[in-house]
């Protein structure tokens, strides 16, 4: 079993979301499959600009082809927003996960 | 690949700092090679029920491979913007740890021989020191909940098989059933032992077994233990693992109300302990050799004592007047209650006159301490539980022990009095030897419990091991927890059989525990003459020897309805009769109420029959309170000839609504009453104290923390968060000072219950070595109002 950690961190934005990014990350030997688990996040209203929870959606995972040798490349969303306006509160954050490949 | 799930649980609600952190260990039988953590599942929310904005949401975790365990650091987070972390928040992380495991053959020269599990004391290669008749199989006594539970390793190294092998270490992990595993370091300095084969492991010293102690939150139910050792030096290689279930058997909760006393016999007065002077020590203390593992504090009041105490003890044994008076009030405090009522004296050395001895007086239910007498503690409790003297060899107590307990055993070739097994206190971390210590009921020194008087006072005995510590409650067929009219009666008889008899009461109380003296009787009879009921008394025959006299009675005696003649007789020959006129009638006249002052005013008038002076006689009044956390009523204050009495500030306070009281009178047997209320002072703030073995600002290994309300009742504790440096180190009201580094710390702990609401406080913990001192103790802030109070939904019993 292969193990490496990651963390995607997300820059303050609004006006949409979630927000989705790539984080690709080295195994410490070549793997022929993975799987990325999430093990945390950090998530807030940018701009100490606090608002009631709407919705928090956070996914993980290693997409077809995300394996290449000892990279791995995992797909991170993140989206925090409160049910008025569309996405109009900026919001920001860190997502950490953990790939387990073999 | 293993796979094993875990849950960090941040359940209290807690405000004032964030993100909190836990470590939880995830255990796999041998060691890891690689290890992942993944988040299954959260929860988070604001507590209190009261919702907020987001601000930031934290929910991290992350693994750290130990050997064969992996440390799940897990941190939560929840705040708004407003404040700084200062809305109380919740939540729970569950995650899985998925692992390669290392595989190695377990060490062939290294094994767990057995594991002997010692709360106080316990029966282990008891054969090797003890005759037949006393020695039992190994971890006979039984475990009790809530208890720290000591654990010593026996472990069996062949050197001939010429393994490496310097310094032995190990682990204990400790896995309640459907809950999460624990892993337990040794208690041994450095966390090793120097390796030995089972055949050379000298039982009284400590060092030749690797120790641990399993901590008290974890002593309920049944729980797997799974033992492993390995060298210091090389972790990978281990011996197999060595596991056992224990149980944990529950016991009724052991209840004692204390009363400081002010003592006014010299000049200038000594102020009466307070609760926390005599709690903190005394009930750490008794916690450590009693089976019980919490010790409850029913209340705490103060009252005025002006007789000397001082006395002689001679072979005769015997308290004194002064005593014996102080006992009979704690009687009259006691009122239906069944808790124990010990009356806590200001120190010893303040108030002991040469040629004095006395160091402390009990009898069943009421004793007497000296605040600054630790050890006397369950001695004196002991007695209130009926417990008589271990004995001792000729000439080596002076004065020698009176009322020694004819079933007390003879362990083998040990001293009179000894302990009998070996003792363990995990806490302080010693062994105790049979060989020179000796039983809390002896008069030697030092002392520890004994096997027999542990086993008695959990009232579990092995038959020549103490038996049950609550006689005299009836036959089988009797239903011990019904309330009855119950006559207190008290005598004293000289040796002329001339009978003194003290003003007695009657009100309904759940049967007593009494020591009956087979020849003294009581009967009560109907007008008609006819035999209502015949009760043995109980005397301080024992206690004072057979052959002297006069003798003291105190029993509790059922009351039946109708009874108009009270006789008492010794053998078949009659000495006192007298006819019970109606009871006395009592008017409340007038209650004085000005925030904490009241003062109530009555007046009694007796109801005496035309053939009888008894319309002529002194009335007494006891006046008593209805306790509604217990249902039972206490007495204010004792006995008074007076007619108006001040009500101590405290027991108006804890009520919602009104203080009900009764004011009894008697001037011989039957008693009048009146009933009356007085406004509550609602509920105040409870005030968070520690319980630890202290000696100025040092405190024992551990400290416990309890609320101790307005009342002086220890409040129960529903959640207990202890933090140091911004982790949770311990979810359990007690804390294990040696987790904590040398030097300064600051820990705090947050506890929360129903009734209590939220409640937190700062100690800073000085540690040099091994040694632990208070050196600042920081303001109690509330985190939580407290939800509205249960309310008792039966109303006082009626007489």
């Amino acid at each position: 079993m292969q193990i490496a950690n990651g963390q995607a961190p997300f820059p303050s934005v609004s006006g949409s979301g979630p927000q989705a990014t790539s984080v690709t990350v080295a195994m410490p030997a070549a793997v022929t499959k993975a799987v990325a688990l999430l093990t945390g996040f950090n998530v807030e209203y940018s701009n100490t600009d606090d608002h009631h929870l709407g919705q928090l959606d956070i996914t993980v995972a290693v997409p077809p082809g995300g394996v290449s040798g000892s990279s791995v490349t995992v797909n991170v969303s993140y989206g925090l927003r409160d049910w008025s306006g569309d996405w109009d509160d900026a919001y920001d954050g860190t997502v950490f996960f953990t790939v387990v490949g073999e | 690949m293993e796979l094993k799930t875990g849950s960090a649980d941040f359940g209290n609600p807690i405000s004032g700092y964030g993100p909190r952190t836990q470590v939880v260990p995830i255990i796999f039988p041998t060691a890891l090679q690689s290890a992942a953590v993944g988040i299954t599942g959260y929860t988070v929310g604001y507590g209190d029920g009261d919702d907020h904005h987001v601000g930031r949401v934290d929910v991290e975790i992350s693994a750290v491979i130990n050997d064969n365990v992996v440390l799940v650091t897990a941190a939560l987070g929840l705040r708004d913007w407003s404040g700084d972390w200062d809305d109380t928040y919740y939540g729970s992380i569950d995650f899985a740890v998925l692992a390669d495991l290392a595989p190695v053959p377990p060490r062939p020269d290294l094994i767990v021989a057995e594991v002997e599990t010692n709360q106080s004391v316990q029966f282990f290669h008891a054969e090797t020191y003890l005759t037949p008749q006393t020695a039992v199989p190994d971890n006979a006594i039984p475990l009790y909940s809530g208890k720290n539970t000591g654990l010593r390793v026996y472990a069996d190294w062949d050197a001939d098989l010429h393994l490496p092998l310097a310094a032995l270490t190990g682990s204990v992990i400790v896995t309640p059933v459907g809950g999460s595993a624990t892993t337990l370091t040794p208690l041994n300095p450095g966390g090793s032992i120097t390796p030995r084969s089972a055949d050379t492991i000298n039982m009284a010293v400590i060092e030749h077994t690797l120790n641990f102690m399993i901590p008290s939150s974890l002593c309920s139910g049944t729980v797997e233990i799974a033992v492993q050792l390995w060298d210091q030096a090389n972790p990978t290689s281990k011996s197999s693992i060595f596991s056992r279930t224990v149980v944990f058997a529950d016991l009724p909760a052991l209840n004692m109300f204390v009363v400081g006393i002010n003592y006014t016999a010299q000049t200038p007065n000594l102020p009466a302990p307070t609760q926390a002077a005599f709690t903190g020590n005394g009930f750490a203390y008794l916690q450590k050799v009693y089976p019980q593992g919490t010790i409850n504090q029913t209340g705490y009041s103060a009252i005025t004592f002006g007789e000397d105490v001082n006395f002689t003890i001679g072979s005769q044994g015997g308290c004194g007047n002064g005593m014996s008076d102080l006992l009979d009030q704690m009687d009259d405090l006691r009122g239906s209650s069944s808790d124990i009522y010990m009356a806590v004296l200001p120190p010893l050395a303040q108030i002991q006159t040469p040629g004095s001895n006395i160091g402390g007086c009990a009898r069943v239910g009421v004793g007497a301490v000296f605040v600054d007498q630790t050890a006397d503690v369950p001695h004196e409790t002991g007695h209130t539980l009926g417990r008589q003297h271990a004995p001792c060899d000729t000439g080596l107590c002076n004065p020698p022990p009176a009322n020694v307990d004819p079933h007390y055993p003879a362990y083998g070739v040990l001293p009179a009095g000894s302990i009998g097994v070996f003792g363990f206190d995990p806490v302080a971390y010693a062994v105790l030897n049979p060989a020179t210590n000796f039983d809390t009921m002896a008069y030697r020194f030092p002392q520890w419990i004994s096997a027999y008087t542990y086993l008695a006072i959990a009232g579990a005995g092995h038959p020549s091991e103490g038996g049950s510590s609550s006689p005299g409650l009836g036959s089988a067929h009797a239903l011990t927890d019904v309330a009855t009219d119950t006559l207190f009666l008290a005598l004293t008889v000289n040796r002329d059989r001339h009978v003194k008899r003290r003003v007695s009461f009657h009100f309904p109380a759940l049967p007593r525990a009494m020591k009956p003296c087979t020849e003294y009787v009581v009967e009560l009879l109907d007008v008609d003459r006819e035999v209502l009921i015949c009760a043995p008394l109980s005397c301080d025959c024992d206690d004072v020897g057979h052959h002297c006299w006069p003798k003291q009675f105190r029993s509790a005696t059922p009351y039946p309805k109708g009874s108009r003649w009270l006789l008492v007789w010794e053998g078949e020959r009659k000495i006192h009769e007298e006819w019970i006129p109606r009871p006395p009638k009592v008017y409340v006249e007038r209650i004085d109420q000005d925030g904490e002052e009241v003062v109530i005013h009555w007046r009694g008038e007796p109801e005496g029959d035309d053939d009888d002076d008894a319309c002529c006689c002194h009335l007494w009044y006891l006046v008593q309170w209805f306790d509604p956390e217990d249902e039972v009523w206490r007495g204010v204050a004792p006995r008074t000839r007076a007619n108006s009495l001040r009500l101590p500030p405290s027991i108006l306070w804890g009520k919602q609504e009104g203080v009900r009281l009764r004011i009894l009178a008697s001037c011989g047997v039957a008693t009048g009453e009146a009933l009356l209320e007085v406004r509550g002072r609602g509920r105040g703030e409870p005030r968070l104290d520690l319980i630890s073995m202290r000696d100025g600002d040092r405190v024992g290994n551990q400290i416990t923390v309890v609320p101790v309300d307005p009342t002086g009742r220890h409040v129960a504790i529903d959640r207990a968060t202890w933090i140091h440096e911004g982790r949770e180190i311990s979810q359990d009201k007690a804390l294990n000072l040696r987790v904590l580094p040398q030097g300064r710390s600051e820990v705090k702990v947050f506890v929360d219950g129903e009734g209590l609401g939220g409640l937190t406080r700062s100690w800073i913990i000085l540690r040099e070595g091994d040694h632990f001192s208070l050196a600042e103790e920081g303001e109690q802030r509330r985190t939580r109002i407290a939800r509205a109070p249960h309310v008792h939904p039966h109303p006082p019993p009626a007489k």
